[in-house]
């Protein structure tokens, strides 16, 4: 399956005008679990989804407290830059989206 | 030093200007309330606001919850402390004292303020500099200067500093009999950590009290921009609880807030330290209330305030340049890449540098840009946003007005709209002046010995408009 079937919440923000933060948020303590296990979400993940270096990746956290994922990136150019197309940040989770989660297939009936 | 051993503060909302709960307000009144605190100020809505020296939020919006929160708070001889009108440049916090010699004459109420003035003297900075004084950028992002240098200080615009919990303790406690507290650009946990660490709280607990009271009803579920949250400190935990019956806090709810906008849930980066929340703990109460408990403060070796300055970049004109026509969608590389050569070429007279301009395609890659994972059109209709910006308004009305319609009037193979290539939505339409473009190039920690230096207090009596209360 993919992320977007498994997570509740896929978001993204701006952590000052030079960070996007990504949030993933789930129902349930399982689905979390399965994309916690599955190993999938790492910093060479963003690297490439969001083609930056691998230094311009901050991290990626796991907290089991709130069942929640957040990966922060550095932007390409920031978003106060002439070029830059979203002020808030609001609207760059897209890529995350379709990222395949293995161990997640629904049991065949 | 104050002792009290529990302190009962309510947030009133999520930001100054985006709504008070009346009711809300008033229920935590009853609670035998020590604070009412509000943060209104930012950086998210851009660069533009500091550079402009305006608020980010409507006049009337911040009024509106002025005038609530400082009316009932008065009411109960509650204090408050408020950081309001964005950007935090001293015009800003001279209109927000405006709104409120407005709101003490419709009330007939009179006022003692402290206040906190958070913009930064240039030549304060530049002799800190001379002093040898090293600010490293706080976000290890390129186009920031890893040192902050003299020439950027000079180029800068405008320049603020964050207000932190220091400031408004010392403002209060060397001012007896204050209302409340009004403050320019503020660390907003330090808003509500500031009384807790003036009766002698751990640190740690009264940061992290601080991050999840900021932002008053969004810790809570149903979360909500226009309410507000009450949190009680003690020695050794906090609560937290809404005011209004229709929400609830749950461990869910508070640790969710706090991934906000941050960019690592577990430790942040604060003046004089770092809040670690690794092991904090968030346990239901009852019904409607959250336990937290278990953060620890870091102390750094060094104090800082966060700098913020932007300048400015030059003057933008837009136009927003519709495309149905089937050919034009499928020729739109061709069309943009020959109008970017003609345009430049017809400007090739003036120096490099003197205008930038950009499309931006939406229905394929405009918000995404270099890594849309489909960068084409599937659609049958695309936006085109011609982007210019100049060194002066002028020339960026003139060079968006001759893209758009070298846009409009370019010949492909197999173009059947000889008329026009462009829909464009309004007039003026060629060329829509949106006025002046700022970045942030100050984004800096400062070092200092005392947290108060580069602010200015003032104590401000308001009294009605044509005399005083009687």
């Amino acid at each position: 399956m993919k992320l977007k079937d498994l997570a509740t919440v896929i978001r993204s923000k701006n952590a000052s005008p030079f960070v996007t933060t990504l949030d993933v948020f789930f129902a349930s303590r399982e689905n979390y679990e399965t994309v916690k296990a599955s190993g999938v979400l790492t910093k060479e993940l963003l690297a490439k989804l969001y083609k930056l270096p691998l230094d311009s990746v901050l991290g990626v956290w796991f907290v089991d407290d709130c069942q929640g994922i957040k990966m922060s990136i550095l932007k390409h150019v920031p978003s106060d830059h002439p070029l830059a197309a979203d002020l808030y940040g609001a609207q760059q989770n897209a890529p995350l989206l379709d990222v395949e989660i293995p161990g997640s297939e629904v049991p065949e009936v | 030093m104050l002792q009290k051993e529990e302190l009962r503060i309510f947030s009133a909302t999520s930001f100054m200007g985006h709504g008070v709960d009346r009711e809300s307000l008033e229920r935590a009144m009853d609670c035998n309330l020590d604070f009412v605190i509000a943060q209104g100020t930012t950086t998210d809505a851009g660069p533009y606001y500091l550079g402009a020296g305006l608020p980010v939020m409507a006049e009337e919006a911040l009024r509106r919850d002025l005038e609530l929160i400082i009316t009932i708070a008065k009411a109960n001889s509650v204090p408050f402390i408020i950081s309001a009108g964005g950007c935090g440049s001293d015009s800003t916090t001279a209109l927000v004292l405006e709104l409120i010699e407005d709101i003490c004459t419709q009330h007939h109420l009179s006022l003692k303020l402290g206040v906190v003035w958070s913009e930064v003297e240039r030549d304060y900075l530049l002799s800190g500099l001379e002093e040898g004084r090293r600010a490293k950028r706080i976000v290890p992002h390129p186009v920031l200067e890893e040192y902050l240098s003299a020439e950027n200080v000079r180029q800068n615009e405008r320049i603020v500093a964050q207000v932190g919990p220091e400031v408004i303790m010392d403002l209060w406690a060397s001012n007896p009999g204050l209302d409340g507290i009004i403050a320019g650009r503020s660390l907003d946990v330090g808003l509500y950590a500031a009384i807790p660490l003036l009766h002698g709280f751990d640190k740690g607990l009264a940061m992290h009290f601080g991050k999840i009271m900021e932002d008053g009803a969004l810790a809570a579920t149903p979360g909500s921009g226009n309410d507000g949250l009450l949190g009680i400190i003690r020695s050794d935990h906090f609560d937290v609880r809404p005011t209004n019956p229709k929400r609830r806090c749950t461990p869910e709810s508070v640790t969710g807030h706090a991934f906000y906008e941050r960019s690592d849930p577990s430790r942040e980066a604060n003046p004089g330290g770092d809040l670690d929340i690794s092991q904090a703990t968030y346990a239901q109460l009852d019904e409607v209330t959250v336990r937290v408990s278990g953060a620890k403060w870091i102390e750094a070796p060094a104090y800082t305030v966060k700098l913020e300055g932007v300048s400015r970049v030059g003057y933008r004109s837009i136009c927003i340049a519709g495309m149905r026509d089937p050919q034009v969608v499928k020729n739109v590389d061709l069309i943009l890449k020959e109008t970017k050569e003609i345009v430049d070429d017809y400007f090739a007279y003036l120096p490099v540098g003197e205008y930038s301009l950009s499309f931006k395609v939406y229905g394929r890659d405009a918000v995404l840009g270099p890594f849309e994972p489909t960068p084409y059109v599937q659609g049958h209709e695309i936006c085109v946003l011609v982007d210019v910006v100049a060194k002066t308004q002028k020339l960026a009305n003139s060079v968006c007005s001759f893209a758009s319609s070298t846009i409009s009037h370019h010949g492909f193979p197999g173009r059947l709209s000889t008329a026009g290539n462009i829909a464009i939505p309004f007039s003026p339409g060629r060329s829509v002046p949106v006025g002046e473009v700022y970045e942030f190039t100050i984004w800096h920690a400062w070092p200092l010995d005392d947290p108060k230096e580069p602010f200015r207090t003032t104590i401000e009596t308001i009294e009605p408009k044509g005399g005083k209360v009687q």
